[in-house]
């Protein structure tokens, strides 16, 4: 970390071009990079370094385009990755002289040099470690303040649900741990297009029944069976973090971080207005940093909700991900939505298509006298597959016996 | 062709394929490092063309794996041809050959199926092939497990034979539409390229290219054209091959300008989802088409095409 600041700080200097060897310099880059979040391996930098002897290392576009096939693997770490490679190695952004790049040391703060500062402060920020229960705590505080305005949304019999998720003893929070650990195993397999082999197998295995049948002169007198392999669920977590479910973001918090463990290929997005997708975040900073971290990168928390804007959004910038696999999707709401209708039924149609299984858990269903007759439920309701209730550990155990018969067909 | 990256370019260009730079350089290190190639991009950017032009400019062959989901070793490595193993059994049976020699040369290359992966290591002879292992995204986890295997070391064991080992290292090309992210060990073994919608001068060189009959001009209406819609909403943007498609459409139809109603009754060659068609129909098309004959008259004739610098995109 402190090697790290000394860097970039030669770097504002401009001083310490000049005092390293190329390899060490390359060295520091990727480091640079590794401390971007950029995933670069020692493999990658010996490639890196064994292209640099065939190419013209002089020429800026030529070293440029070198770096980035051989160092980077995802478009989206593109951005991080010209950001860094304009601060690391000294080339100011629109010039149409490569070769210059040492002489503009001096002059006013660019907008690089701001971003530098971002940079060194994300870089430097340590952070401290938490649990989850300490989370919670500190995040309750944070809610209690916030309740007074922010509930008005619905009825105030609603309210008292909040208390469902909110004053839970460790070994209660251990329990609902469990709840959704079962809940998660359930959602977690389905039937491969791959198959095995089985004795009871239904399908005859043509190519491995041939094979055995060769040492019997290719009469058929054995048959292998095989059937489908049980294959991992990808499941897509949708939560809504508008104001109105703030009271309930205990349960989220807990829900996400129990799916999380649960499930290998899962892929969590909150939302409000606009959808962000916190799966590295979390996967890179673990869910107790993560979460904390999540307020503020998330822009709109506690803001409006517009579900229909937010799912479309979702599927322009994710994209296709999940109509290869078609994975799960569970969208947790309270079904308030004040984007447009006609948006929010084509999100919806959209996400059904797509989807292997569409799950809608509402906290909202749990209360008592509660009938779906919002508008956003409204338009929703007909393309999800299940409208289910989730507000407390006891209705997550309700759900997954509920569950249980549908899912295992 | 390989000796510098302005020859790859060339030689690309001769190939019928308009490369940038950048692209450009993730073909040359291919070549000299003996690396994969991993592109993605979205649908109908020229990914798997990629990998046809390597073909046609090296002279080597084109050896293609289509990926899908469950795709397993048997139909991307080898299979033994059973039938032909029991008829031979048959046949030194009736033949009456010593019992010890029975079935003693069953497990042979006479009797092994080559598929793509096998032939594109055992190929010999002349230039090294080139393995295009389209849209590994439609593969899974363990197919990509797989492919990790034999990219790293070139080699495939047979039990029954043997280990076999490349001859020449092939050019190989992954390509994926990212439907869903392919596993970073995958990638990172690999040169990786992003590839982009082309801007107006590289759509309009590689309209030019693949139909030498357009009229100049409605070439570059057609290339504005793409431009602005590429600016709208919509589920999947048209790619270079829809250009490609439209430009044919046009021709067959025997237009040299666009006009509202063309363009109203050729959507089709330009969007696939019903969703997307609609907004199109929607869009003033006057007023685009307007826009796109006002972009092609003021652009001067033939500009020269700069290479895209780095940032100017950023």
């Amino acid at each position: 970390m402190r090697n790290q600041k000394r860097q970039i700080g030669s770097i504002q200097t401009g001083n310490f071009m000049r005092q390293r060897t190329l390899l060490q310099e390359i060295t520091a880059f990727c480091h640079l990079l590794k401390q971007m979040d950029i995933n670069v391996t020692t493999t990658n930098q010996i490639s890196f370094c064994r292209s640099l002897e065939i190419i013209n290392i002089a020429h800026r576009d030529e070293f440029y385009h070198t770096a980035r096939t051989n160092l980077i693997a995802n478009e989206s770490d593109r951005e991080t990755f010209d950001l860094a490679f304009g601060l690391f190695w000294k080339f100011p952004r629109p010039t149409p002289h490569p070769l210059e790049r040492d002489e503009d040391d001096t002059g006013a703060p660019s907008a690089d040099e701001s971003s530098l500062q971002e940079l060194t402060d994300m870089v430097q920020d340590d952070g401290g470690d938490f649990t989850v229960n300490e989370w919670l705590e500190l995040n309750s505080e944070e809610n209690d303040e916030q309740e007074a305005g922010d509930t008005i949304a619905y009825s105030p019999d609603d309210v008292l649900t909040q208390k469902d998720f909110s004053k839970l003893s460790p070994e209660e929070i251990e329990k609902a741990r469990e709840a959704i650990a079962k809940f998660a195993a359930l959602l977690a397999t389905k039937l491969s297009r791959r198959k095995e082999l089985a004795v009871k197998g239904k399908t005859i295995d043509f190519r491995r029944s041939w094979r055995k049948n060769i040492a019997y002169g290719g009469e058929p007198l054995t048959l292998v069976h095989k059937r489908r392999k049980i294959k991992k669920n990808k499941i897509l977590l949708l939560c809504d973090v508008s104001g109105s479910m703030d009271c309930y973001s205990k349960f989220l918090i807990q829900f996400i971080y129990g799916m999380q463990q649960e499930i290998n290929e899962i892929e969590v997005a909150v939302f409000s207005t606009r959808l962000t997708n916190i799966t590295g975040l979390l996967r890179r900073k673990g869910v107790e940093e993560g979460l904390r971290e999540m307020a503020e990168v998330v822009p709109d928390w506690s803001g409006g909700t517009k579900i229909g804007e937010s799912i479309i959004g979702f599927y322009r910038e994710f994209a296709r991900s999940f109509t290869a696999n078609r994975s799960i999707v569970i969208l947790i709401s309270d079904g308030w939505d004040q984007g447009d209708a006609d948006v929010l039924q084509r999100s919806m149609e959209m996400l059904n298509r797509h989807a292997y299984k569409l799950i809608w858990l509402n906290p909202l269903l749990g209360s008592s006298g509660y009938q779906p007759v919002c508008r956003g439920i409204r338009t929703a309701l007909p393309y999800v597959d299940y409208f289910l209730p989730a507000h407390n550990l006891e209705s997550l155990v309700k759900l997954t016996k509920v569950l249980v018969p549908i899912w295992s067909r | 062709m390989f000796e510098s990256i302005e020859k790859v370019q060339d030689a690309c260009a001769r190939g019928e394929y308009i490369t940038d730079r950048a692209l450009a350089t993730t073909i040359y290190l291919a070549h000299n490092l003996n690396k994969p190639i991993f592109l993605e991009g979205e649908p109908g950017v020229g990914k798997t063309e990629v990998a046809k032009v390597l073909a046609n400019i090296t002279g080597g062959k084109l050896i293609r794996l289509q990926c899908y989901e469950g795709l397993d070793t048997n139909s991307a490595l080898y299979e033994w041809n059973y039938t032909k193993q029991i008829l031979q059994l048959r046949i030194d049976e009736a033949q009456g050959v010593d019992k010890d020699q029975i079935g003693a040369n069953l497990f042979s290359e006479t009797f092994l199926l080559k598929r793509p992966l096998l032939e594109a290591i055992q190929s010999d002879g002349g230039a090294p092939p080139v393995l295009l292992i389209d849209e590994v995204d439609r593969s899974d986890s363990e197919f990509e497990a797989f492919l990790l295997e034999i990219l790293s070391d070139f080699q495939i064991t047979i039990p029954e034979i043997g280990t076999i080992r490349a001859k020449h290292i092939p050019y190989v090309v992954l390509t994926s539409n990212r439907t869903r992210e392919v596993h970073e060990a995958l990638k990172r073994r690999c040169l990786y390229q992003w590839i982009d919608y082309p801007s107006l001068q590289k759509e309009l060189s590689i309209v030019k290219t693949k139909l030498p009959h357009i009229n100049n001009h409605l070439a570059r209406q057609l290339c504005n054209m793409m431009q602005i819609w590429r600016e709208g909403d919509y589920y999947k943007k048209p790619g270079v091959a829809e250009t490609l498609d439209w430009g044919l459409a046009l021709i067959a139809l025997g237009k040299d300008a666009l006009d509202p109603d063309i363009v109203d009754e050729t959507l089709g060659c330009l969007f696939k989802y019903q969703d997307d068609v609609q907004r199109a129909q929607g869009a003033d098309l006057h007023e685009f088409i307007a826009r796109a004959k006002r972009l092609s008259d003021s652009s001067p004739d033939e500009e020269s095409e700069k290479a895209d610098w780095v940032y100017s995109d950023g």
